[in-house]
């Protein structure tokens, strides 16, 4: 007789992370919305694990939100179900829409879904920061109004009025919105062709065939549908579901346009030669990262390998008012920063460009999953990128968390980049009792020698609690030449971080104008040069996460009294030397060999 | 079916691997008759197992002897969940008792899982599926099924190398699910540290505190969630237990200073390894490699990832590594084959889940198509053969089919 076997309770698949025993349903669940995400004032992450803040670092940043009057909170429609659509939130733009001198802000919204549910109460806001500091919400006297599920925006001047204008990424129609540059915008999207369909998360806005026009490079996720989501049963969550993992759904293709400068762009992703496969794409970055004169762009994709398309020149035989087609030549394989150096691909999320190690080149970090690192590719002077994480020691600190955007930035103006990203899980799952929904976001002090030390934790209150954040921004917000921040968030509202650090020394922020280049001299590049570290700071196209950041070049001095050189590498390819630079805000035409001194008004 | 799985396993059994060759000679596991003696197993009272006798009886007719008293009890506990008890009574059935002895090991293997007592049911499933070796009884499906639980058993305890001649049995037999043809064809590109694993490993830690595989396996999931002091208590824990040059303890030091950035001790542990042998975890023989290349030593290096690739031809860090060390060689063509498979290799991760957890066609013949992209031609033909095993229609897997074939001819 063969003893009756007991029958075994073990899942194989619980080898796997966090799927459980996850299948498909038919049709969303009818569970309540989740809504015990604590509130601003009692935020702390799930663990129990509460930091203590520490002793006061090199940096101070003061939540200025209510003081100036920030006041933004993003509608995800987060239902409850776990839905994909509702993982990535939302992003902000920083423009001076208004050319007063001043940064304003905007931000994506949301709305209800399916699309076909919205009521027309949320829209996109565009903040105006006053003469006094305050931010003025001014959404609907700028025409800007109108609900969409956005995501990213990408700030640039489209047409070359002078005037910055945007481009919101969404799930469904994204949007091209003309700055009228007499405070109203207009919705040109359809009459410009860059509407799409496809769930898009982020895009640049970047001189692609050197043509001296803003070209558009909008990166796409996954096919998802809003009617019927796809939603994964897990028994052990309480409410039966967990967020389905993006491997589950096929990857939507980017698009790239050109423009034609009529204010009409043409589809030129097949003729470019973007034809990257598996692209569920979340970031984006566009730089000349060879210094072979013609844009590349770096796509980050989520649990897929990273594209690099390295630019080549564009066919000059290109038919008359018709675009030049630049060809671009996936490359990530071949040079690296296609996958982490185990060999695997991250779920990749933000992209932050900088010249981190001072060695005059920039250089890429990426934001992942919780339980994986984040990754920082060292740019091979043109020749590649390679895996330099662990001897950084941004590695372990970025195991626990889950980060979104991302940008390197001078916060104490000691010349040297620092890093600061946001965190926040993509699905509550605190039930587990190991993975945290909110989490404290980061801010890594350089050291020198391409080595960071995490000093969240003495910089300032925000940094000691936790969030779920997404996009990020860096802006000079109140003048003072200290790269402040704007973090948006799902369940809370957005930030505005002062940075009030007590710097090593004054800084130079540099405002860009092409002539011959595109007028946002997206792409320029400006060598610092004279110290005995030399090095670099660029405009690039996109970058962060779903965010558009303060174009102005911003270089701190250190000790020092005057920067002994400023070499700008206009994208024409034209070169203007600023030498002998005294602290202070500039404005540097091309083609002009002095700049302007500007003396933005601060708020003290 | 049976006959190819019983040569299979005494191949893989006679080789032994790891712990388990330690488990399987040095086990706790023959077990003679004892005699009629009435001596009851720890929890069996008189009374129950009289009763048994009764009820053993009234169903078969005859009166049962000791071993039958004890496998019908056993049975009734199991039905009644009190585990522990079933055990005491299959641990008391000798291994050679030739009505019971098999399945009271596997029994025993399976109820111990459930009482989270993870080496001795290793133990028990390992002699079962000795003795199965060397005496065929139980019906394929129940060694199978042993495997299965072993697999398993290994995962949870991230002992990769172990686990994979276990999964090679079933591929054997084309036994293997979804899941196991995925973890066994790309153990790499898996990220182990899900949270339903490590629970079930703090499961069997809380039983078994001091289980230096447990606790060494424990050190891998801190690591890899960040919690590094935690990881290194673990383990100093294991240190005066195991040899200094255990190379399960050096294998997770390794990986906790590398992810922890410790760096310079990491290069000290690495200079002061033991002499390479073909048995060493997969994590030790990287770890050389890596640290050739950074020396600059870019052929000794290659040759340590060309080690880890011979075992395995799609372990992903190895693959990705040796690329970048051969590129520097200027063996070119070699660095662009390396770089395409770690390519390949990129996008076969993302496809694991849609094959492993929901067996999808169209999944499955794209990663056999991306395998045959990468020269990976044994994992395409084990792809295309799960898809046979799950009904994918011709029309689906034939190109791929023939595109090996060509392959192949070439």
């Amino acid at each position: 007789m063969i003893a009756a076997r007991v029958p075994s309770t073990l899942l194989l698949a619980g080898l796997l992370v966090g799927c459980g025993s996850a299948s498909d349903t038919e049709q969303p669940p009818t569970v309540t919305p989740t809504d015990n995400v604590k509130t601003t004032a009692e935020n702390r992450d799930a663990d129990s694990n509460v930091p203590e803040a520490q002793p006061d670092g090199p940096f101070r940043f003061d939540d200025v939100t209510s003081a100036w009057n920030v006041e933004f909170e993003r509608m995800d429609d987060i239902a409850g179900s776990h839905r994909l659509l509702e993982a990535n939130g939302g992003g902000v733009g920083v423009l001076d829409y208004d050319r007063d001198g001043r940064p304003d802000l905007f931000f994506t919204n949301g709305c209800r879904l399916p699309l076909r549910e919205r009521t027309g109460e949320y829209t996109h806001q565009l903040h105006r920061q006053s003469s006094d500091g305050q931010f003025e919400d001014v959404t609907d006297e700028t025409g800007l109004r109108d609900e969409t599920y956005g995501h990213g925006v990408a700030v640039g001047d489209v047409d070359g009025d002078g005037f910055d204008d945007l481009y919101v990424c969404a799930y469904g129609r994204n949007e091209l919105w003309l700055n009228n540059g007499d405070g109203t915008f207009v919705q040109t999207t359809d009459e410009a062709g860059v509407a799409g369909n496809s769930w898009s998360s982020s895009a640049a806005l970047a001189d692609l065939n050197r043509d001296g026009l803003l070209d558009l490079y909008v990166v796409n996720y996954v096919l998802e549908n809003d009617e019927t989501p796809r939603l994964c049963q897990n028994a052990e969550s309480p409410d039966g579901f967990v967020q389905c993992p993006p491997t589950l759904f096929d990857a939507s293709d980017d698009v790239l346009y050109l423009s034609e400068g009529t204010g009409r762009f043409v589809d030129a992703t097949d003729d470019a030669g973007i034809d990257g496969v598996d692209g569920k794409g979340l970031g984006v970055a566009v730089l000349d990262f060879d210094r072979n004169g013609w844009p590349d762009v770096y796509v980050a994709n989520d649990g897929t390998p990273n594209f690099l398309y390295l630019g080549e020149p564009a066919d000059a035989g290109h038919a008359p008012g018709r675009p030049a087609v630049p060809r671009f030549r996936e490359s990530s394989t071949q040079v690296g920063g296609s996958v982490d150096r185990d060999g695997r691909p991250g779920a990749s999320m933000g992209v932050a460009v900088g010249d981190f190690d001072q060695d005059g080149w920039s250089d890429l970090f990426l934001t992942h999953f919780h339980l994986s690192t984040n990754t920082l590719y060292r740019n091979l002077e043109g020749s590649g990128f390679e895996d330099v994480t662990r001897t950084t020691g941004l590695g372990p600190p970025s195991r626990a968390v889950l980060g979104f955007g991302t940008e390197f930035a001078d916060f104490d103006n000691d010349r040297r980049l620092d890093l600061v990203v946001t965190n926040g899980h993509v699905d509550d799952r605190r039930w587990t009792g190991r993975e945290p929904y909110q989490m404290r976001p980061q801010v890594f002090a350089s050291l020198g020698g391409g080595r960071f030390e995490d000093v969240s934790l003495a910089s300032g209150s925000y940094f000691e609690k936790a969030w779920v954040g997404r996009g990020l921004a860096l802006a000079d917000l109140d003048g003072d030449r200290r790269v402040d921040l704007v973090v948006s968030h799902q369940r809370t509202p957005s930030v505005a971080l002062r940075n009030v650090s007590e710097t090593t020394g004054p800084a130079v922020l540099l405002e860009l104008v092409g002539t011959r280049s595109n007028r946002s001299a997206i792409g320029a590049r400006v060598h610092v040069e004279g110290w005995d570290e030399e090095f670099t700071r660029e405009v690039p196209g996109g970058a962060s996460f779903q965010s558009s950041s303060d174009r102005r070049v911003h270089v701190g001095m250190g000790d020092a009294h005057v920067v002994p050189r400023l070499r700008v590498v206009w994208p024409s390819g034209r070169t203007t030397t600023l030498d002998e630079v005294l602290p202070g805000t500039y404005l540097l035409v091309e083609g002009h060999r002095f700049p302007m001194p500007l003396e933005p008004p601060s708020h003290d | 079916m049976r006959t190819t799985l019983l040569v299979v396993l005494s191949v893989v059994l006679s080789v032994g691997i790891g712990v388990g060759t330690w488990i399987a000679t040095n086990g706790d596991s023959d077990r003679t008759a004892d005699g009629d003696d009435r001596g009851l197993p720890d929890g069996v009272t008189l009374q129950s197992f009289t009763a048994a006798e009764r009820e053993f009886q009234a169903n078969y007719g005859r009166e049962p002897d000791r071993i039958d008293t004890l496998s019908w009890l056993a049975e009734r506990l199991v039905g009644e969940g009190d585990a522990a008890t079933a055990v005491a009574c299959f641990r008391e059935i000798p291994d050679d008792d030739p009505r019971y002895g098999h399945a009271a090991r596997l029994q025993e293997g399976q109820l111990l899982l459930k009482l989270h007592k993870a080496r001795e049911a290793e133990r028990s499933l390992r002699t079962y599926l000795r003795l199965e070796r060397d005496e065929p009884r139980s019906p394929p499906e129940d060694v199978i099924h042993a495997l299965r639980l072993l697999v398993d058993l290994c995962g949870v305890q991230q002992r990769l190398e172990d686990q994979r001649p276990l999964l090679g049995l079933l591929a054997a037999v084309d036994a293997q699910s979804p899941h196991e043809t995925m973890i066994f064809l790309f153990p790499t590109q898996h990220r182990w540290v899900g949270g339903d694993a490590r629970k079930r490993l703090e499961g069997f830690l809380e039983t078994t505190p001091d289980d230096t595989n447990l606790l060494l396996a424990r050190v891998h999931y801190l690591t890899f969630a960040g919690e590094f002091e935690a990881a290194a208590r673990d383990l100093e824990s294991c240190g005066d237990r195991l040899e200094p040059d255990d190379l399960d303890r050096i294998s997770a030091e390794l990986v906790l200073l590398d992810e922890s950035g410790r760096l310079e001790e990491l290069e000290a542990a690495v200079a002061s390894l033991p002499a390479y042998t073909e048995r060493e975890p997969w994590i030790v023989t990287l770890h050389r490699g890596r640290a050739a290349a950074r020396d600059g030593r870019h052929d000794e290096a290659v040759v340590e990832f060309e080690r880890l690739l011979e075992k395995l031809p799609t372990h992903g860090p190895a693959t990705s590594e040796i690329a970048a060390s051969l590129a520097v060689l200027g063996r070119d063509e070699d660095a662009a084959f390396a770089r395409r498979r770690t390519s390949v290799l990129g996008r076969v991760s993302n496809r694991l889940t849609r094959v492993s957890q929901y067996g999808e066609a169209a999944a499955l013949v794209d990663m056999a198509g991306l395998c045959l992209e990468g020269d990976f031609l044994e994992e395409a033909a084990a792809l295309i053969r799960l898809g046979e095993r799950l009904g994918v229609g011709d029309g689906e897997l034939g190109s791929v089919r023939e595109r090996l074939a060509e392959k192949d001819a070439r």
